[in-house]
């Protein structure tokens, strides 16, 4: 594990594209709560009405639902590490200078759960920082978003390393990991619901969407999903998405021409 | 006799429709240079990639010295398959260092590695800003890192220049003095013929022939002679006795075969003399391994 964690390492040790998207990503983790944070303090100017809670315990769940709209960003790094190696044949070649298939993509897997850490790190950060900082205090209630947060952005990540372990390609992956997770989960679970089911059923447990609904919106979440699932069976569903992602990734490196 | 490097058996590779490997055979002798020869597409690169788990067999086997093959098995053989690839954003040194954590060793021989195909200077530079030439040396390079028993080059030469061909000879020469067996594979003849001590001919996925290059690629002289009295010279070339294999008229000329180095120009000219012939044309010609190759694979 830990071999297979430094070769990645010396991978992108040195890899300054990855760097800056990384550096730029969690700047942008700040900046958009920053944005959501003053929002928050004009809104109340006018209305009492707390959209973007900042304080203890809320803002766990602020911050993490507003991070999950940047989980793209990590996303793409994901599928860029993994299309480099096809690009540059380097996953050939890793093959050839003795790696096993499985240890491979077991490499990537890692790597994936190492962005995820990283993603849940700072979300983490950014919550102690404004909760502490609106506060005036320090707490943990409410850090469970924190751990489904964790499960999202390994959900997301790991959806994206099996596009870029299908396609291979970064373009096509980065175009289909956006179109599916903004608009086509939406657009078929919609449809499968409002006009097939008659009911809210389907759409909850798509890959996505049921991490999603793990960390809903601070504002609203109960009304919008009345009818979700219990929180045990969204994680249950959500590990078996991670674990079939993995699987397929896993399976398809190891039994197919490369 | 000792237990073969590589030994292939009856591997097939499909795709789809198109058989790219069709029962191929062969053994690869420890110490040897073994040349994979072929034209293009003729299935050296799929029997390489096979053998080194980036493709797989529709079915057959393979054995490196009589046992299965693993990802460890990899890790003691030096390969460069079809094109260098290394990761473009990082410097040559890096690369290898990626290289040499992969088959589980320290870097202390990667300067040595860089030092034997002329890119120490150039250690830092990044991969991307490599000429296709330099590329080459850096696969090379990274294909003696721990120093292996056993290399596999690809067209080793490839977007080589004269000078660069020349020193990759040399130094698969000398790689293989030291006691290495080398499997190269090759559309070029001349490079097999220069550098190897066993090869195996492949056309359209199928095993041509296989073995010793001495035994395969049999080299002739050709002695080419003419004369006025054409129809009498032939007579007379017959009475010259067993001392060569054919004959053979083309056009205006005849065509005596010898074994290499066996043709005695003189003995020739002066038999048909004393017959009353006198030859206008007397000339040696070698016979070149290309012809040799053609007539193998058009078969």
């Amino acid at each position: 594990m830990v071999k297979l964690l430094h070769i990645e390492w010396l991978k992108v040790k040195n890899y300054k594209a990855f760097w800056v998207f990384l550096g730029l990503y969690v700047l942008g983790l700040f900046s958009v709560n920053y944005i959501a944070y003053q929002f928050q303090i004009e809104v109340k100017k006018n209305v009492p009405l707390d959209l973007f809670p900042y304080s203890f315990p809320k803002v766990y769940q602020t911050i993490a639902w507003i991070s999950s709209w940047l989980l793209y960003f990590p996303g793409m790094l994901m599928i860029l590490i993994i299309s480099n190696e096809y690009t540059f044949k380097t996953h050939r070649q890793n093959i050839i200078d003795g790696s096993s298939r499985r240890e491979f993509i077991t490499g990537k897997i890692l790597m994936g759960l190492m962005l995820s850490l990283i993603t849940t790190l700072f979300v983490t950060l950014n919550a102690w920082g404004f909760g502490a900082a609106v506060s005036g205090k320090f707490s943990l209630e409410g850090i469970e978003f924190i751990g489904y947060s964790f499960v999202q952005s390994t959900c997301y990540l790991f959806f994206a390393m099996i596009l870029a372990v299908l396609l291979r390609k970064s373009g096509l992956a980065i175009t289909i990991f956006f179109m599916y997770g903004l608009i086509f989960e939406q657009l078929i679970g919609g449809f499968v619901d409002n006009k097939i089911l008659n009911k809210h059923y389907f759409f909850y447990y798509m890959p996505l969407e049921v991490t999603d609904i793990l960390v809903p919106m601070p504002f609203g979440g109960n009304m919008f999903f009345k009818d979700a699932p219990e929180t045990y069976v969204l994680l249950f569903l959500s590990l078996l998405y991670i674990s079939i992602f993995c699987f397929f990734a896993v399976r398809k490196f190891e039994k197919e021409d490369l | 006799m000792s237990v073969p490097v590589l030994s292939i058996n009856k591997l097939i590779k499909k795709y789809g429709n198109i058989t790219a490997l069709d029962e191929v055979s062969f053994d690869v002798p420890s110490g040897s240079v073994f040349g994979l020869l072929g034209p293009n597409g003729s299935g050296k690169t799929t029997t390489l990639g096979i053998v080194m788990d980036i493709l797989k067999q529709t079915s057959g086997s393979f054995q490196f010295s009589g046992k299965m093959p693993t990802a460890d098995t990899r890790k003691n053989i030096g390969t460069l398959l079809e094109t260098p690839n290394f990761y473009h954003y990082l410097s040559a040194q890096k690369n290898l260092e990626i290289a040499a954590a992969i088959k589980g060793r320290g870097k202390n021989d990667i300067g040595a590695a860089l030092e034997k195909v002329n890119l120490a200077h150039r250690k830092d530079s990044k991969f991307s800003t490599y000429s296709l030439g330099m590329k080459q040396r850096l696969a090379i390079a990274s294909c003696l890192l721990g120093n292996p028993d056993l290399l596999v080059f690809d067209e080793p030469t490839n977007g080589l220049d004269p000078e660069g061909i020349a020193e990759i000879r040399t130094l698969i020469l000398r790689l293989a003095k030291e006691g290495k067996t080398i499997i190269m594979a090759s559309h070029l003849l001349d490079e097999v013929e220069k550098v190897c001590t066993h090869v195996a001919i492949l056309k359209k996925g199928k095993l041509i022939t296989a073995g010793a290059v001495d035994d395969v690629l049999v080299n002739e002289d050709i002695v080419e002679v003419s004369a006025y009295d054409i129809t009498n010279l032939e007579s007379v070339l017959l009475q010259l006795g067993g001392h060569f294999s054919t004959l053979k008229q083309v056009g205006n000329n005849f065509q005596l075969f010898f074994s290499m180095g066996k043709a005695n120009l003189a003995e020739v000219n002066q038999h048909c003399f004393n017959h009353g012939i006198v030859l206008n044309h007397l000339q040696l010609k070698k016979k070149s391994l290309e012809s040799k190759f053609f007539e193998l694979t058009n078969n």
